[in-house]
C-alpha cells in the first residue's frame, strides 16, 4: 500500500496557502488607502472609481484602458503606504494570487468581436469633466459625453470634431469651445468570453427545449405550490423548499450591487439585456437543474448527493465519454469548492460587514467630509490656527473611523463565524432554517421598499420604458454602442442568476421527487425571481431616482454598487438603508449556509463524507478572515472560480442536452395524457 | 484474553462493492449465522443541507433509511434487523468501540473500501480498526481492491 506524496502535497498547500494568503491582508487590506471595495468612503475621494469597484467588478472590466488604469493606482498605493518594507514571503504568495487572477482574467474576459472604433476625447478643462466608470465625462449645455480613456491620442482639429458631431458621434458639441479636441481609435466592444459561453449556452437550451422557460412556466408554478408533491418519493425535501435553497444561495449582492452597476456603465439599455438574460438563462437552470435530478446518488441513509460533479461523471460516462466526464466532474468539483471560499463565504462575510459598517458610520464620515471641506478654505485663506486645529480634530476623527472599523470587523467576524458555525458543524438546524426561511420575506420587503419608490415616480413610468427600449438598441450613454450595452446587462444578470454555473444544481438535487423534469421546472422559477423580479426592482429604482447618472452622487462622490443604491435608497426614505443593510447580511448569511452545502458536496465527491469536517472547519476559518481582512487576490481568484464553473457545466450539459429533450417530450406527453395524479 | 470473548463475528457495512464479499467470508467464519454483527457507521450530518434546514431529514431518519437500505439490499444473507446496528461517528473508531462492546470474537472487514483520496485525506478505516480493535481483526484482500 503505497501512499502517493505527490497529491497529498499539493493538497497541504492548497490548505496552507489560502490561509496564509489571507493573512497578507492587513498589509495590504486595513491600509486606508483601499477602502471597501463596494461603497466609496469619502475618506479617498482622489480615488478613482475603478480602483474601488467590487471585486467582480475588477474581472468584469478588462477594457485596456483600465487595466492601465488600475495598475497605476496599485502604484500609487504601494508609494502611499508609509513604511516600505521588503516583500515577504506571504507577500509573494499574494502577488502568486494576484498572477493567477491576472491570468484567468485574460482567458475569461478575452474579448471576441472586438471592433475597431473611434473616440472624441477632451482635455479638462471644466470641473465637470470626471471619469466615470473608467470613461471620461465631458459636460456641453447639460449634455454629458462619456468617452473611453486611450493610451494613444490623435490630435483632431476643430472642425473635423463639428464634421463627427454632425455624424451624430457627438451630440451637441459647443462651438464656442476653445478647448483642445483630440479624436482616437481604439479596438472597442466586443464580449468576454464567459459572458458568451453563459449567453449562448443559455440560448441553445432556449431554442433546443423550445422555449421551455415560456410554456412550462404555468407548469413549474402549479409544482411549487405543491400539486405534485408525493413525500413518498426519494429526495430530502419538498420542490418549493428546494427552490427556497437554492434562491438563498443566488439572492444576494449581485441583486443589490451588481446591477447598479450595470446601470451606472450601460445606462437603461443595459435593464433591458438583463431582463432579456433572466429569461434565456431560465433554459440553462432547468437544463441543468434537470441534470443534477436525473443523476444524483441517494445514499444509502437518504441523502442526497447531486449535481454537476456527477451528471458530469456518470451521464458522460453513459454516453461512452467517460475520460472528458471525469476531467470535468474534477475540474468543476475542486472550482465549485475554491468558489466556495471565496464568491460564496469570505466575499460575502466581507460584503456584508462592510454594508453595516458604512451605515453606523456615515456620520463620522460625513464630519470628516466637512472638516476637510473646512481644512481646504483654511489653507486657501492662509489661516493657520484654523488649518492646525482643524488637522488635529481631522487625526483624531480618522483614527477614531479607523479603530471602529478594525474592531467592528473583528466583532462582527467572529459573530457571523459563530453563526455559521453553529449551524454547520453544531448542527443547530433552527438557525440555518430561520436564514433560509426569512430570505423570502426579505425578498418581499425589499420588492415593496423598491415599489414604494418607483410609485412615488410612476409619472416618469412611461417616459423611462421608452428610454429603456431606445437605450437598448442605440444607447448614448455607453462606449461600444449595442454590443457594449448588451454585455453590460447581460454580464450583471448573468453574475447574479448563476444559471449556466451550475451550483444551483446541487440545491436541487434534493428534491423529492422522481422527475428530472418537474424539477428542472422548478429551477426555471429561479432566474425570473432572482432577474426578472428581484433586479429589475434594484435597477428600476436606480433609474427612476435617477441615481445611475446622478452627476453629485457618481462623480463627485464616486459611489457606486451598493453604496449608490443606499444612497437612492435615502433619497426617498431615510430609514430604507437600513433595511437595505439588514437585507444585504440575511442575504449574505444565507448565501453563506448554501454554498457550504455546495461546497461540502463537491469535497464529499472528491474526498468522501468522511473528511466533510475539514471543509467545515475551513469554511468557518474563512468566514472570519473575509470578514476582518480584505483579501484583495485571493478573492479575485475565487470570483474567477464561480465563472469557471460554466465552462466544464455547460460544456457537459450541451453534451446530455438531446437527454433532457427526449426527458422532456416524455414527461409532457405523460402530463397531457393526465398520468400525474395532482395532490390537490 | 481470548476466554472471555463472546462468539459474536462484527462485520461493518459501506455498503461498497466489496460488501457481499466480506458478508459470504464472514458468514463462513462465524459459528453460526446469529453471531453475525453488522454495523455501518453514518457520518454527522451537516446542518446546511435542504433536507436539514427544512426539518426533513434528522439522524433517527437517516439511521432508518439505512435499515431499510440494508434489508432491501442484502435480503439473501438473513440478517435480522436486530443484528444490524447503524452508529454515527467516525468509522474506524466506531467499529472498534463497538466490537469492545459487544464484546466480539472477531472483526471482519475489507481491506479496502474506498478508493483514492478519501483513503490520502484520512487512512483508510481497515487501519484504524486493527490500530484500536481489541480482537482479532480479519482482513480480506478483495479482488478489485
Amino acid at each position: 500500500m503505497k501512499r502517493k506524496p505527490l497529491p497529498v502535497a499539493i493538497l497541504i498547500a492548497f490548505v496552507l496557502m489560502l490561509p496564509i494568503a489571507a493573512l497578507t491582508g492587513p498589509a495590504s487590506g486595513q491600509d486606508e488607502s483601499i477602502p471597501d471595495p463596494f461603497s466609496d468612503s469619502p475618506i479617498s475621494p482622489r480615488a478613482a472609481i475603478v480602483e474601488e469597484a467590487p471585486v467582480e467588478e475588477s474581472a468584469a472590466e478588462t477594457v485596456a484602458a483600465e487595466e492601465a488604469a488600475t495598475a497605476e493606482t496599485e502604484e500609487e498605493q504601494e508609494s502611499d503606504k508609509p513604511e516600505e518594507k521588503p516583500p515577504t514571503a506571504l507577500q509573494k504568495i499574494d502577488s502568486v494570487f494576484k498572477n493567477i487572477v491576472g491570468l484567468m482574467e485574460q482567458v475569461l474576459f478575452y474579448r471576441v468581436f472586438t471592433s475597431e472604433q473611434e473616440y472624441f476625447q477632451f482635455e479638462a478643462t471644466s470641473r465637470a469633466e470626471s471619469r466615470m466608470n473608467g470613461k471620461w465625462v465631458w459636460e456641453s449645455d447639460g449634455e454629458y459625453f462619456y468617452k473611453e480613456k486611450l493610451p494613444k491620442l490623435l490630435k483632431m482639429t476643430k472642425d473635423e470634431a463639428e464634421a463627427r458631431a454632425e455624424q451624430g458621434d457627438l451630440i451637441n458639441l459647443d462651438p464656442a469651445a476653445t478647448t483642445p479636441v483630440y479624436f482616437s481609435v481604439e479596438h472597442g466592444g466586443g464580449a468576454p468570453i464567459v459572458v458568451l459561453w453563459l449567453a449562448g449556452g443559455s440560448l441553445f437550451f432556449t431554442f433546443y427545449m423550445g422555449f421551455f422557460n415560456f410554456w412550462g412556466f404555468g407548469h413549474a408554478i402549479d409544482v411549487v405550490r405543491g400539486k405534485y408533491d408525493d413525500p413518498n418519493e426519494a429526495g430530502e425535501v419538498t420542490h418549493m423548499q428546494a427552490l427556497s435553497s437554492a434562491l438563498s444561495a443566488t439572492v444576494g449582492l449581485g441583486n443589490i450591487a451588481g446591477v447598479t452597476l450595470a446601470m451606472t456603465m450601460g445606462g437603461p439599455g443595459a435593464f433591458f439585456w438583463m431582463i432579456c438574460c433572466g429569461f434565456f438563462g431560465m433554459s440553462s437552470k432547468f437544463a441543468e437543474c434537470t441534470l443534477g435530478q436525473k443523476y444524483r446518488h441517494v445514499k444509502p441513509d437518504g441523502t442526497v448527493l447531486g449535481g454537476p460533479m456527477r451528471y458530469l461523471d456518470v451521464g458522460l460516462s453513459e454516453l461512452g465519454f467517460r475520460p472528458l466526464g471525469i476531467i470535468l466532474s474534477i475540474t468543476f468539483t475542486i472550482m465549485c469548492i475554491l468558489a466556495s471560499f471565496g464568491g460564496g463565504n469570505m466575499f460575502q462575510a466581507n460584503q456584508s460587514g462592510t454594508v453595516m459598517l458604512e451605515q453606523l458610520q456615515e456620520t463620522d464620515k460625513k464630519e470628516l467630509v466637512r472638516l476637510n471641506e473646512a481644512l481646504e478654505t483654511a489653507n486657501a485663506a492662509g489661516n493657520t490656527q484654523a488649518v492646525s486645529d482643524l488637522s488635529i480634530s481631522i487625526q483624531t476623527l480618522q483614527e477614531r473611523i479607523h479603530n471602529f472599523d478594525v474592531n467592528f470587523r473583528i466583532v462582527y467576524g467572529l459573530i457571523l463565524a459563530t453563526f455559521v458555525a453553529l449551524v454547520i458543524i453544531g448542527g443547530i438546524k433552527r438557525i440555518g432554517a430561520a436564514a433560509e426561511k426569512i430570505v423570502p420575506t426579505m425578498c418581499g420587503i425589499y420588492i415593496l421598499a423598491c415599489l414604494y419608490i418607483i410609485a412615488m415616480h410612476i409619472g416618469q413610468i412611461p417616459s423611462l420604458i421608452a428610454l429603456i427600449f431606445s437605450e437598448a438598441f442605440s444607447p448614448h450613454a455607453i462606449g461600444g454602442g449595442f454590443i457594449g450595452v448588451l454585455v453590460v446587462g447581460v454580464q450583471r444578470a448573468a453574475f447574479s442568476n448563476e444559471a449556466g454555473v451550475g451550483s444551483a444544481a446541487i440545491a436541487h438535487s434534493a428534491a423529492k421527487t422522481e422527475e428530472p423534469i418537474r424539477e428542472g421546472a422548478v429551477a426555471l422559477l429561479e432566474p425570473f425571481i432572482d432577474t426578472i423580479v428581484i433586479c429589475s426592482m434594484t435597477a428600476l429604482v436606480i433609474l427612476i431616482t435617477g441615481a445611475w447618472n446622478n452627476e453629485q452622487w457618481v462623480i463627485n462622490e464616486k459611489l457606486a454598487g451598493a453604496a449608490l443604491t443606499s444612497r437612492a435608497f435615502q433619497s426617498e426614505v431615510w430609514f430604507f438603508p437600513w433595511v437595505l443593510s439588514v437585507a444585504v447580511i440575511l442575504f449574505a448569511y444565507s448565501t453563506i449556509i448554501s454554498w457550504s452545502y455546495y461546497g461540502e458536496r463537491s469535497w464529499e465527491q472528491l474526498f468522501g463524507p468522511r473528511s466533510t469536517f475539514i471543509y467545515k472547519i475551513l469554511t468557518i476559518c474563512f468566514v472570519f478572515l473575509g470578514a476582518v481582512f480584505n483579501l484583495g487576490a485571493v478573492l479575485d481568484f475565487s470570483d474567477m472560480m464561480i465563472l469557471s464553473m460554466a465552462f466544464p457545466n455547460i460544456l457537459g450539459a450541451l453534451i446530455l442536452a438531446p437527454k433532457i429533450k427526449r426527458d422532456l417530450t416524455d414527461y409532457w406527453r405523460r402530463y397531457k395524457a393526465g398520468e400525474f395524479k395532482k395532490v390537490n | 484474553m481470548a476466554g472471555n470473548k463472546s462468539s459474536l463475528v462484527v462485520v461493518p457495512i459501506d455498503f461498497s462493492d466489496n460488501t457481499p464479499a466480506v458478508l459470504e467470508k464472514a458468514l463462513l467464519l462465524a459459528g453460526s449465522p446469529d453471531d453475525l454483527r453488522c454495523i455501518h457507521i453514518l457520518p454527522n450530518q451537516a446542518g446546511n443541507s435542504p433536507g436539514a434546514i427544512w426539518g426533513k431529514v434528522d439522524n433517527s431518519k437517516r439511521i432508518d433509511a439505512v435499515k431499510k437500505y440494508f434489508k432491501e439490499h442484502y435480503q439473501e444473507y438473513n440478517i435480522s434487523p436486530s443484528q444490524f446496528e447503524v452508529r454515527l461517528g467516525s468509522a474506524g473508531f466506531a467499529i472498534a468501540d463497538y466490537a469492545e462492546e459487544i464484546n466480539a470474537r472477531l472483526i471482519v472487514i475489507a481491506s479496502h473500501g474506498h478508493h483514492g483520496l478519501p483513503k490520502l485525506l484520512l487512512g483508510s478505516v481497515t487501519e484504524r480498526v486493527i490500530r484500536e480493535a481489541h480482537c482479532d481483526v480479519y482482513v480480506i484482500r478483495c479482488p478489485g481492491c
